[in-house]
């Protein structure tokens, strides 16, 4: 009997079984990127999309055909898939070609609409879209692909993007340096998507990031034809709108959240001579509406710049909306929304901050103990330091607006504050 | 040689001089004859995807994505539901028995064993049971003693009892590993898709080559344990796969054309 007992350990229970293939590995590198290989970026985004999917309650069984970097040949990979029954393949891909075609498409087996890996590669095709707003290329059929045609169960390939393409953006390096959790916001696509199709809630985004760009689903123009559309530079969003800053002119992003409670805001503009120096966001948060100020004219563009922090309790609604009195161009390109936990993918607890609508500075720290708080300006200068114990005040005196570092003293943490009054 | 179109075949298992085939899509299952024939077809409904075919003693065994495990006997043309449950994938025994899993247990021939057995696929011969877990290594389990030799070192997948209670296992790093009888494990071949003849007391396997996306080179070799491997095709334009042996005949799928074909051992040179 206790044989019985060790091996009852692994019965399979019920639930949905997904087999996740990240291609290539070992010597085969799959497309190559200025800075990273196809190999290992789908590897990361398999093993962040498996432990994503190891948190929805339907899914019993994740598995991999590769967790490492070697290599697995195609007929392995397959044979692997059916030698466990898995209920669905998923081959994770980037694509390469010239270095100047960037978008998403999805591979099935067919595209007869009853054909399941087709109704599969439908939501996680739109989902992987969405993540990065790169062009949509669509289902295509891949009955020619080996790990599609050869799994017993419905298969698809996701090909999430050109990892070659360095015109307006360098693919790669956004891979490469993880940029604004470029894998991690692909892993979550497809999970996304995965679990759109099977009808389970979606697990959380890693860490809890909402990214809200002018191609999101969600983001709407007034009807006026003044808005047009201007390369963005911003490596995850193609363009940004742009419009000159007049009375009527709104902007909006709209996003169901997750999860309610306290979030920071940011906003992502692209710099030019020609900005407005003070463009109104409207927060419209669980306690009403916050109006805030940026200057898009001044510092702050092409990076994300905090907004403040606002509790939602559902959905989040910002608009952008211009002003007679504040001439030039307004952007509309991105909102990002982050739980101001400081909790990052790996569980490590670093700063977080906060900024109260009296322009100071919450700034929570990661120990209890007495910590000294430094805060020093972009041109590295210490311009204050403050004492305190779970976290510490700041409130900028005589200070001009810009880009601030607080620094933990005791564990050398730092993270950037944007002042804006 | 023969020649037959298929659109596209997934997989073959062969017995007594015939072999069934799985088509892609788990539309169809097909049995040949070595003279190209097809003698016994079954069909998948509409909305119906057919799976991990097995075929022996004149029987198809296959899952069926809505009836659940069910048996087509060639002679008869009966259909058989097995199991309506969710099971894993069937294994015919060299004496005939079906044996397969039903939520972690072990079932031969429509009766739970009682034994627990995590995993979908499992090869039982002989009072042997293999299958693997899910940190993939292999476990080779007496169904009389309860005893478990767990063999780890490889990523196992789609493990197979022997005759006398060897055991072949493909690894997902492309090792064939042999498992004498009570001996330590070692690598016989590097290849996937091995398919034991007990006539020949080897196994033919596939040696290819791809680019991440497709089958750009393969061919069918043979060793025997212990001995030095000997290539069996050599074509360039023929993608020779999935090897199944029965009865002096070698069958295989070209991967390019989806087309099964086979040779008479007479025509290799083993």
């Amino acid at each position: 009997m206790i044989f019985l007992f060790k091996l009852a350990c692994y019965v399979v229970v019920g639930g949905i079984t997904v087999c996740l293939d990240p291609g290539h590995g070992g010597t085969s590198t799959g497309a190559v990127g200025e800075y990273c290989l196809e190999k290992d970026v789908v590897l990361e985004e398999a093993l962040l999309l498996e432990n994503l999917l190891n948190q929805v309650p339907g899914i019993s069984f994740t598995g991999l055909t590769r967790d490492g970097d070697y290599n697995v040949s195609l007929q392995d990979r397959s044979g692997y898939a059916n030698s466990w029954g898995f209920d669905y393949f998923v081959s994770l891909h980037e694509n390469a070609f010239n270095g100047a075609v960037q978008g998403t498409e999805t591979f099935c087996y067919s595209l007869e609409p009853d054909d399941i890996s087709y109704q599969l590669a439908v939501p996680v095709q739109s989902s992987l879209v969405a993540g990065y707003g790169y062009t949509d290329r669509g289902v295509k059929v891949g009955d020619y692909l080996h790990v599609i045609r050869e799994t017993d169960m419905p298969a698809i390939l996701g090909e999430g993007s050109f990892l070659d393409y360095d015109q307006n953006w360098n693919e790669s390096y956004l891979y490469a340096f993880n940029v604004d959790d470029h894998k991690g916001i692909q892993a979550w696509a497809y999970a996304n998507g995965i679990c759109d199709f099977l009808g389970f809630s979606v697990p959380d985004y890693g860490n809890g990031v909402i990214l809200m760009d002018n191609l999101s689903p969600g983001f709407a123009l007034d009807d006026s034809l003044e808005w047009s559309l201007e390369a963005s530079g911003a490596p995850w969003m193609m363009n940004c709108a742009t419009a000159e800053a007049e009375q009527s002119r709104t902007a909006s992003w709209v996003s169901m959240i997750p999860v309610c409670g306290s979030f920071t805001v940011s906003s992502w503009w692209t710099s030019g001579n020609d900005r407005s120096s003070s463009v109104c966001y409207r927060i419209n948060h669980s306690g009403g509406h916050t109006d805030i100020y940026a200057d898009q004219h001044g510092s702050g563009g092409g990076e994300w710049v905090l907004l403040g922090s606002f509790s939602f309790n559902g959905e989040c609604s910002i608009q952008i909306l211009g002003s007679e009195s504040s001439p030039g161009v307004m952007v509309a390109d991105a909102v990002k929304l982050v739980p101001p936990l400081g909790v990052d993918q790996h569980g490590y607890t670093g700063l977080s901050v906060v900024q109260n609508p009296a322009a100071s500075f919450t700034i929570h720290l990661p120990s209890s103990v007495e910590t000294e708080v430094l805060f020093y300006n972009s041109a590295g200068r210490k311009v204050s330091s403050v004492m305190g114990t779970g976290s510490v005040q700041w409130t900028p005196v005589d200070l001009p607006c810009g880009v601030y570092f607080a620094v933990e003293s005791h564990r050398l943490q730092s993270i950037k504050l944007v002042y804006i009054r | 040689m023969l020649s037959v179109f298929f659109t596209a075949v997934l997989a073959i298992v062969s017995s007594g001089g015939f072999a069934a085939f799985l088509s892609t899509g788990g539309e169809a299952i097909s049995v040949l004859d070595t003279g190209g024939e097809i003698v016994f077809t079954v069909e998948a409904q509409p909305g119906e995807r057919l799976s991990n075919s097995e075929f022996g003693h004149m029987k198809v065994v296959f899952v069926s994505s809505s009836r659940g495990l069910v048996q087509a006997d060639m002679l008869t043309g009966e259909f058989t539901v097995i199991s309506d449950e969710h099971t894993g994938a069937p294994w015919m025994s060299s004496s005939g028995d079906l044996w397969y899993t039903v939520d972690g247990y072990l079932f031969m021939n429509e009766a739970s064993t009682g034994v627990a057995i995590p995993a979908f696929h499992v090869s039982v011969e002989d009072g042997l049971a293999a299958f693997t877990d899910r940190g993939d290594n292999l476990h080779i389990l007496s169904l009389e003693s309860g005893e478990d030799t767990v063999v780890s070192g490889y990523r196992f997948y789609s493990p197979v009892v022997l005759p006398g209670g060897d055991v072949l296992a493909s690894s997902l790093t492309g090792e064939i590993v042999y498992v004498p009888f009570g001996q330590n494990s070692y690598v016989v071949a590097n290849g996937s898709q091995p398919c034991w003849s007990t006539e020949l007391s080897g196994l033919f396997y596939c040696k290819s080559e791809d680019d991440g996306h497709s089958i750009t080179a393969a061919d069918i070799w043979f060793v025997r344990p212990g001995g030095e491997p000997v290539q069996v095709t050599f074509t360039l334009e023929i993608l020779e796969t999935r090897p199944a042996y029965s009865c002096d005949v070698l069958w295989f799928v070209d991967e390019n054309r989806g087309i099964p074909e086979c040779v008479s051992l007479d025509d290799l040179s083993l």
